[in-house]
């Protein structure tokens, strides 16, 4: 995560700027309603419209692909892509491999030219794009596939649908049926506790500033599955809270997305340490309780196939009584 | 004969690095009124700024009162001279008097509070300036001729013994340049202020003043009573150009009578 | 319109009470007010518990309530208030300095200058880190003088600042330092995020530490303001004028310098950068008691503080849970008031 510059100012002019709820996204057209195909092929000429609500050809199955987050590189990856992949941003260093791919520059700043001299077929790309960017790369002629990933059920979308766009329609069912099943395992096995056994839980993407995951986020929908509350209360997949409306919430469970501090680190400790020596945070339950968790940033903040190990840890942590660390048992 | 009130001798004084006074000598009496004359450039402002202490001499001697000027502290100073700018407008809107109170500045200092006195001495600089009736206005609500007058009692109220001016009726209609000026007289005449008057206005200094000095390009070329200075070749030799002069029909005194046939030289 | 100088007296012994109490007023309801729902009875309590703690030395209740109050609510009043003593009093000091109405720690550039500063401190040294309370606010001070003398330097023809030259110097210097800022930012491969939104400018998350950080700069600040008062109405005739008065300007300039510099540091240390408050506060404390600084720094000071206080409940309760940034509130409140004065006093002058 070297230059997170950029990619913070952007995103939190996002945030503050324009809200965080998606302009009512259009809906990708799921698979099973007519452009995926019941045999697991592709048919091309293929048409389908993209989260920008932008109507996408392709002539033929993509061989060169541009990912222009992490989160679609993981993917790409996950669905066996690898080889097809001829760019990525310098963001992008999981899995290992993905290092190695030649970088088109950051986040919200990739180069066009670099882009245009790798001559992709298909580039992907989500709304941390800059859309101006967008609509200059499809002047070019290329073809740019949009996602959001917001959702727990926009991730699973999105694998799908890039699943279909490059023809690995079946290994995209699976990698999209293992975090479907995940979640659905965590609803099943805290369905029977009552709301007293739910923890009230806090997601902080940051801790400072405070930003927090609420309704409509994957991480909401994580934290509910686990059998938590979520007392984000805002009505935003991503927000900024006050300190006092944190606070006021007294989360049993904090949770903290690493960022740089490594789980189980120095600087992990560092950061709960902190946070223990806030007069202001001595408070709270999660705090007095040793319940504040630091989580790997790469399981639980981005919306890609590891989301399954996501789901593993955040479940360890708001109930280790049910849950260990190790796998869902 | 009276004492020295200032004693310039052999002075230089450099503006942006180049020297504007050449070896200016000047011997002000107590009590005199001098008015200084001479083209643009010729070194007059820069003349009062260095006997205000504003700029330092480069070369000669500088005293004030038997002392050098440098060996003053800036405060031991302004009790001594008092100075009127060149006229400018203040953009903010203090009080008649508390602008004319800020002349108390040498005798209060940074902490002090003003005392009997200097609420006298304020009141008696501003009956002086003839505003007293204006004490309460803002200054950025007066005529320019008003203002001219707060600036000078400001001055006053430093009780100064000499008085320095930075053509202080430039600017002003007709009607408040004769009363600039026999205020200045006045001041000198009834309080025995040393005024040293720096002027663009050859007629109004004849009028006024006994002594003239004229400098052209940093050097003294004349020095002497009216009758002495204003004449057709003393004015020639400092601006270049013949002017006519003719006694006033009131006074008696030289005034410069402008002409279409003035010969360029 | 005749107004005298009786009038601007008799104004500011009814303005600067009249200014206090709207902010004993203002403090109340910041700690009555916030995204959660606390009763005022609750609030009473915590504040007497909080008060018997330090009188007896007893601990208050660890609880949420108490942590509200006594370690969020209760700190951010006093950091509103004390960082809008300091813009207030470092623009006023400034536009003696420069004697032009149109100087503020922002336009100045001292601002991005004293930013840079600690953004440099920020990576040296961990903001809250012991080390980091002293780093941060030194560095911040370094820079802002650092870059108004510069400016200064700059917009200086014979003696004299104009307006033009002033701004346009403020303008270009504070964006050299601007960039510069963004350069460190690039280049130093470190968690960013906490410094951009410090630069962004805000109290969200600042606590009793950053009231220690602040109040020694707002406490020396005012005392020296009140010390300086003199050199400042002489400056603003001019400084010849200032001159022949017996007030050695250089001298008074220098230390003119350091003063909105050590303020500016103040607030930016805590607060980042809050634009408008020190250009704005300064004119409204002018527009109603007059230039004199025996009455202007007593009533941009506790016009600050008031206007601070009452943008940062305003931040923290208009889109609670989530906070705003508190220059949009600054702005908000404070440009249409001075335009409203500055209609209503006509030519009155500055």
């Amino acid at each position: 995560m070297r230059h997170v510059g950029p990619l913070v100012v952007a995103l939190l002019l996002a945030i503050i700027l324009g809200g965080c709820r998606p302009a009512a996204a259009p809906p990708v057209q799921p698979p099973d309603s007519g452009v995926g195909t019941s045999d697991g092929a592709t048919g091309y000429p293929l048409t389908v419209t993209d989260d920008l609500g932008a109507e996408i050809t392709l002539q033929s199955e993509p061989r060169r692909l541009v990912s222009l987050a992490p989160s679609l590189t993981e993917i790409a990856f996950a669905l066996g892509l690898a080889d097809r992949v001829v760019g990525v941003t310098s963001y992008c260093t999981y899995p290992p491999e993905a290092r190695k791919k030649p970088q088109v520059g950051g986040y919200v700043n990739a180069s066009e030219e670099k882009i245009l001299a790798l001559s992709p077929d298909l580039i992907l790309c989500t709304r941390g794009t800059p859309t101006t960017f967008i609509s200059g790369l499809r002047a070019a002629g290329l073809t740019v596939a949009a996602f959001h990933e917001t959702s727990f059920d926009d991730v699973v979308r999105a694998i799908e649908t890039i699943g279909v766009l490059c023809n690995v329609q079946p290994r995209a069912r699976q990698v999209a049926g293992e975090l479907r099943q995940g979640l659905t395992d965590l609803e099943r096995q805290t369905a029977h506790l009552t709301a007293e056994q739910r923890p009230r839980a806090l997601f902080a993407v940051w801790l400072d500033p405070l930003f927090v995951s609420g309704p409509g986020s994957f991480q909401d929908a994580i934290l509910r599955a686990a059998g938590a509350r979520n007392v984000a209360g805002t009505d935003k997949p991503y927000s900024n809270l006050s300190a006092e409306a944190a606070i006021a919430a007294d989360p049993q469970v904090l949770l903290l997305s690493s960022q740089h501090a490594v789980v189980g680190t120095a600087e992990a400790d560092k950061t709960i340490a902190r946070l223990r020596q806030d007069p202001a945070w001595q408070g709270v339950s999660a705090v007095k309780q040793g319940r504040v968790v630091v989580l790997d940033a790469g399981h639980v903040a981005v919306p890609g196939p590891r989301l399954v190990l996501g789901m593993r840890d955040i479940a360890a942590a708001v109930h280790p009584d049910l849950f260990d660390a190790r796998g869902m048992q | 004969m009276s004492p020295l009130m200032l004693d310039v001798r052999g002075l230089h004084a450099a503006y942006d690095g180049a020297d504007v006074l050449q070896g200016v000598d000047l011997a002000l009496r107590t009590g005199e009124m001098i008015s200084l004359l001479g083209p643009n450039g010729s070194g007059k402002s820069t003349l009062l700024r260095v006997l205000a202490g504003l700029l330092p001499a480069r070369l000669g001697k500088v005293q004030l009162l038997g002392r050098d000027l440098r060996a003053y502290a800036p405060r031991e100073r302004a009790r001594l001279v008092g100075l009127v700018p060149q006229y400018a407008t203040l953009p903010f809107a203090f009080s008649v008097y508390d602008v004319v109170a800020m002349g108390r500045h040498p005798y209060v200092g940074l902490l002090g509070a003003p005392g009997a006195h200097d609420r006298e001495a304020v009141g008696l600089a501003l009956e002086m300036a003839d505003i007293a009736h204006l004490r309460e206005r803002l200054v950025t609500e007066l005529s320019g001729g008003e203002f001219q007058r707060v600036l000078i009692a400001r001055a006053l109220a430093q009780e100064p013994r000499l008085l320095l001016l930075d053509e202080p009726t430039a600017h002003l209609d007709l009607n408040h340049q004769v009363d600039i000026a026999a205020l200045m007289r006045r001041l000198n005449g009834e309080q025995g202020l040393t005024v040293l008057w720096v002027s663009h206005d050859m007629n109004l200094s004849s009028e006024y003043c006994d002594r003239l000095m004229m400098l052209k390009e940093g050097r003294v070329i004349a020095d002497g009573s009216p009758a002495e200075t204003v004449t057709t070749p003393q004015l020639r030799e400092v601006y270049g150009m013949d002017f006519a002069v003719a006694p006033s029909p009131v006074s008696g005194r030289p005034q410069v009578v402008l002409s279409r046939g003035g010969d360029s030289l | 319109m005749t107004t005298t100088a009786r009038r601007d007296g008799r104004v500011f012994g009814v303005v600067l009470p009249l200014i206090l109490i709207a902010g004993v007023g203002a403090g109340l309801i910041s700690l009555f007010v916030g995204a959660a729902e606390q009763s005022p009875a609750q609030v009473v309590g915590a504040l007497l518990d909080g008060g018997r703690a330090l009188v007896t030395g007893h601990p208050y209740p660890v609880d949420t309530l108490h942590s509200i109050v006594l370690n969020l609510r209760l700190p951010r009043l006093l950091l509103a208030a004390l960082v809008g003593v300091c813009l207030a009093l470092s623009g006023s000091v400034m536009q003696a300095l420069f004697q032009n109405p149109m100087a503020d720690p922002y336009i100045v550039g001292v601002s991005s200058g004293a930013g840079l500063g600690a953004v440099v401190a920020m990576m040296l040294v961990a903001p809250l880190a012991p080390l980091g309370l002293v780093t941060v606010p030194a560095l911040a001070f370094a820079g802002g003088a650092a870059v108004v003398l510069l400016v200064y330097i700059l917009s200086q023809r014979a003696g004299r600042v104009h307006t033009a030259t002033l701004l346009l110097t403020g303008i270009a210097v504070g964006s050299l330092v601007a960039a510069a800022t963004s350069f460190l930012l690039l280049v130093m491969e470190q968690d960013l995020r906490g410094v951009l939104f410090w630069l962004l400018g805000g109290l969200s998350g600042r606590g009793w530490t950053h009231v220690a950080m602040i109040a020694p700069h707002a406490v020396v600040g005012f005392v020296a303001c009140l010390v300086a008062v003199r050199p400042m109405n002489l400056l603003l005739l001019g400084e010849d004028t200032a001159a022949s008065l017996g007030l050695d300007v250089g001298q008074a300039k220098r230390w003119l310098l350091a003063l909105s510099s050590l303020l500016a540091a103040g607030a930016v240390a805590v607060g980042g950068i809050i634009a408008f408050v020190g250009l704005v506060v300064p004119h409204i404390a002018r527009l109603l008691v007059g230039p004199d600084h025996r009455h202007l720094v007593p009533v941009a000071a506790a016009s600050g503080a008031l206007l601070m206080i009452l943008a940062d409940v305003a931040a923290r309760v208009l889109v609670a849970p989530s906070e705003l940034p508190i220059g949009i509130i600054t702005s908000a409140l404070g440009c249409p008031f001075f335009l409203y004065l500055l209609r209503r006093q006509g030519g009155r002058g500055l």
